[in-house]
């Protein structure tokens, strides 16, 4: 048997084992649960939607993505005085820029990606903290933001920003020119540059798309919880990881889509959402996603032995 | 008379749809060194790999001294005195040569005398010709030719008697090659049995006694190496004569392209200066090392430390960016097309437009519809089936593969510079013709090219204008009539010193 069989079979145990866990589960089918698993998934596929642009692009993971995701949120709410859309817009710019100059600084010097998330990551801390003097950030009180809490039916705000951030991800990765050269970016850096492509364009861009996601996810955490300080993000580089790797992104970069992205983070909230009803602590989850982390990483390095 | 040490007989092999070996027979003697020719795709490879037990055969049989036996893996291979030395070495750099002569042995138990340990290190190192500190050096601090001999001594210390080697002057220099030869001639007086795999004929006549020629998996002759000549041994490798290979060069265009002068890459080249006219081929000739390879990478614009002036269609042009030089019209061929040629993983047709997506989008935005048609286009132009446009680049053959990389540089619109490095290398005799045919092709369009290849013959033959280039400087400028394979070889190599002479026969 081929190894890509034998993931796709692995694939599809998995998927077999957690609709009877789910049929099984009492309350899971509930209007309650429901919406709770797909709040969870937004702010998580929000995430991984930009954590995919810096696989896809072949720089592996960023573990800045929850501080660019807190910032964010932190500035949507200490700029609500200003208005919702300026707010949204310059919590964006904000999240563009952080994480940008990471892209930039990885595109042009080839620096390892996962040091320079780790080393921005202590920076985003300290810079912010020294800006707000570690307060909690709240919002204007006379801000008005309702629409990013609203919901139409039964969808929330959240869910539908995901929807919509991953139906544009997925076109700006199908019809576009920087869409096309992070794939091939990504696939091999080298015959990327041999081939006249500006990899260090592709690469800070990828990492702009990712800083943008990540404020996006911040925004709305941000306009739910109604204030937000640098934990406002914390673990969700590693489940956005996670969803990314379900999907089936391939870890070595140059292979993905959104859609996958999008699977991978129902499947992630699905099985966190099973945990919490069947009255396993949060701790149980982190194993979940140390587990399925591993269980993804060693299927793929197995499909590409050949 | 002793049986040969090892002998197959009448081995096939079959992978999904390709019959790779075919009813391969060939025996080897102590004190033999074989060499086993034969183009890329010819079954050397396959062969060796049978011989080591990573294969297995689907008929046939192989002897050892006589006596039948299975290599069932390459444990089995090993026991009886099987040892490929590859490329790719397996040595610990931060070790000594003792060390790591003996890493890894099953021969050392766990309670051992380390003197007798480094004794038989040292002798075996004494055999191929080192001195008795050398056991001692750190393998980061030899050269290339000294670890493969380290890797040699590892293997005759576990008792090796056929060593394989394959290929083991491609990467090294004159005064390496000598010393390699130096030290199979001693191992050939202690009747080891060496099977040599090469693409250098040359070699084939200065060390080998006799070759076995494989093509597409079959054995086409074998013979002492004293009773064959140099031609016959090209005819038998390549199923017909060498001079209808290269098409001829219809030169008409005498509008200067490229205009190199003062090139400069520090610790590589000096002083380069070249012209390259629209419809000519120029090759560059030179070792591995000489900075050949380096000049087409500099002027591709993937060195970044190059420096120099440089004009292409008579305007100025800065090196050191890629894409600056692609705007400027300059198309580049890896020689390595895993590593800096192609998307591997990537389908065929993304392959075909990497470097121009920029013709099918408009405002960034690509129409899929163009962009297939495009590289349908470029796909017929260089041979490619358009079913295969969806594949992946690895599903293609080396040929094909490279033939991608041709078709990235078809432009139909504003012919400009092609710059190849070993257009060939890893493609396999047909479609190396027609490799050789899209060459003529893009000059006939008024495409410039400049290429760079260690093989002379392809060099010789496709070239219109061929400079030779030693050390990291222009040594001469042939025209093609004039190239001949002496001259170019004594160019290269400085046939006046010794090493010269050794390597003079290699081509």
């Amino acid at each position: 048997m081929k190894p890509r069989h034998v993931i796709n079979a692995v694939r599809a145990l998995l998927l077999v084992l957690l609709a009877i866990a789910m049929l099984t589960t009492p309350g899971f089918f509930s209007t309650p649960s429901i919406i709770a698993t797909l709040d969870y998934t937004s702010l998580i596929g929000l995430v991984a939607l930009g954590m995919a642009f810096v696989t896809i692009s072949g720089n592996i993971m960023s573990l800045a993505l929850s501080a660019t995701m807190a910032t964010c949120g932190e500035v949507f709410l200490l700029t609500s005085n200003l208005g919702m859309w300026t707010a949204i817009a310059i919590a964006l710019v904000a999240g563009v820029v952080v994480t940008g100059i990471q892209g930039f600084i990885i595109g042009t010097l080839r620096a390892n990606p996962i040091i320079v998330s780790i080393a921005a990551f202590a920076l985003i801390h300290g810079i912010v903290s020294a800006l707000t003097g570690g307060a909690r950030a709240y919002p204007d009180p006379g801000a008005e933001y309702s629409l990013l809490r609203g919901r139409i039916g039964l969808v929330q705000a959240p869910l539908i920003v995901f929807l919509a951030g991953t139906v544009v991800a997925q076109l700006v990765l199908t019809f576009t020119r920087f869409g096309r050269n992070v794939f091939l970016v990504g696939s091999n850096f080298r015959a990327a540059e041999a081939a006249g492509i500006a990899t260090w364009r592709t690469i800070s861009l990828a990492y702009c798309m990712a800083g943008f996601y990540s404020g996006l996810a911040g925004i709305m955490a941000a306009a739910r919880y109604q204030t937000a300080d640098l934990e406002l993000g914390a673990g969700y580089d590693y489940e956005a990881i996670a969803a990314v790797l379900i999907g089936g992104v391939a870890i070595q970069g140059g292979m993905g889509s959104a859609w996958r992205v999008f699977a991978g983070a129902v499947v992630f909230a699905a099985a966190g959402t099973l945990l919490v009803l069947r009255g396993y602590s949060t701790e149980v989850q982190r194993l979940l996603t140390g587990v399925l982390i591993f269980c993804v990483i060693c299927l793929q390095a197995g499909g590409a032995k050949r | 008379m002793i049986p040969p040490i090892l002998a197959v007989e009448g081995v096939s092999k079959h992978f999904a749809g390709i019959q790779a070996l075919s009813h391969v027979s060939l025996e080897i003697r102590s004190g033999e060194v074989l060499a086993i020719c034969g183009e890329n795709g010819a079954g050397k490879s396959t062969l060796v790999k049978i011989l080591m037990g990573i294969h297995q055969p689907d008929s046939g049989s192989i002897f050892s001294e006589g006596r039948e036996v299975e290599v069932r893996s390459p444990a089995d291979g090993q026991a009886l005195g099987i040892a490929l030395v590859s490329q790719e070495l397996s040595l610990a750099p931060d070790l000594s040569v003792a060390d790591n002569i003996w890493l890894g042995s099953r021969r050392v138990p766990l309670f051992h005398r380390r003197a007798v340990l480094r004794r038989r290190a040292a002798d075996t190192m004494a055999m191929l010709g080192f001195g008795g500190d050398f056991i001692d050096r750190p393998v980061a601090s030899l050269t290339l030719a000294e670890r493969q001999l380290v890797e040699i001594a590892r293997n005759l210390c576990r008792d090796a008697r056929v060593l394989i080697l394959d290929e083991p002057t491609a990467m090294l220099s004159d005064g390496e090659i000598e010393r390699t030869f130096a030290a199979i001639r001693r191992l050939r007086s202690q009747g080891t049995a060496i099977v040599y795999i090469t693409h250098r004929l040359g070699e084939v006549f200065t060390i080998c006694d006799a070759a076995t020629v494989l093509r597409n998996g079959q054995v086409v002759g074998s013979a002492a190496t004293n009773e064959l000549t140099r031609e016959r041994l090209v005819e038998m490798m390549i199923g017909r004569q060498l001079e209808n290979m290269y098409p001829p060069s219809r030169r008409d265009s005498a509008e200067p392209l490229l205009a190199v002068r003062d090139l400069r890459i520090p610790g590589v080249a000096e002083d380069i200066a070249l012209t390259v006219r629209c419809g000519e081929i120029v090759g560059i000739a030179g070792q591995i090392g000489s900075g050949a390879a380096e000049v087409i990478r500099a002027l591709a614009g993937l060195v970044p430390a190059s420096a120099g002036t440089v004009q292409i269609g008579g305007k100025p042009v800065a090196l050191g960016s890629r894409s600056r030089m692609l705007a400027a019209g300059v198309a580049f061929i890896s020689e390595d097309r895993a590593v800096e040629g192609l998307f591997l993983k990537r389908e065929v047709r993304e392959n075909l437009v990497a470097s121009r997506f920029g013709e099918f989008s408009r405002a960034g935005l690509i129409s899929w519809g163009r962009l297939t048609a495009g590289a349908t286009r470029l796909a017929a132009r260089v041979g490619i089936d358009f079913k295969r446009l969806r594949h992946k680049a690895e599903d293609l053959s080396g040929g094909n593969q490279q033939k991608i990389a041709f078709g990235r540089c078809v432009d139909p619109v504003r012919p400009g510079l092609v710059l190849m490095n070993e257009p060939t290398r890893g493609v396999d005799v047909g479609a190396r013709s027609d490799i050789y045919i899209i060459m003529r092709e893009f000059c006939a369009q008024g495409f410039g090219l400049l290429m760079h290849s260690t093989d002379l013959e392809e060099l010789l033959g496709m070239s219109d204008i061929v400079l030779t280039l030693y050390r990291g400087r222009l040594v001469a400028t042939y025209r093609h009539d004039d190239a001949d394979l002496q001259r170019v070889l004594a160019d290269i190599t400085h046939a006046n010193t010794r090493a010269g002479l050794a390597s003079s026969a290699q081509a």
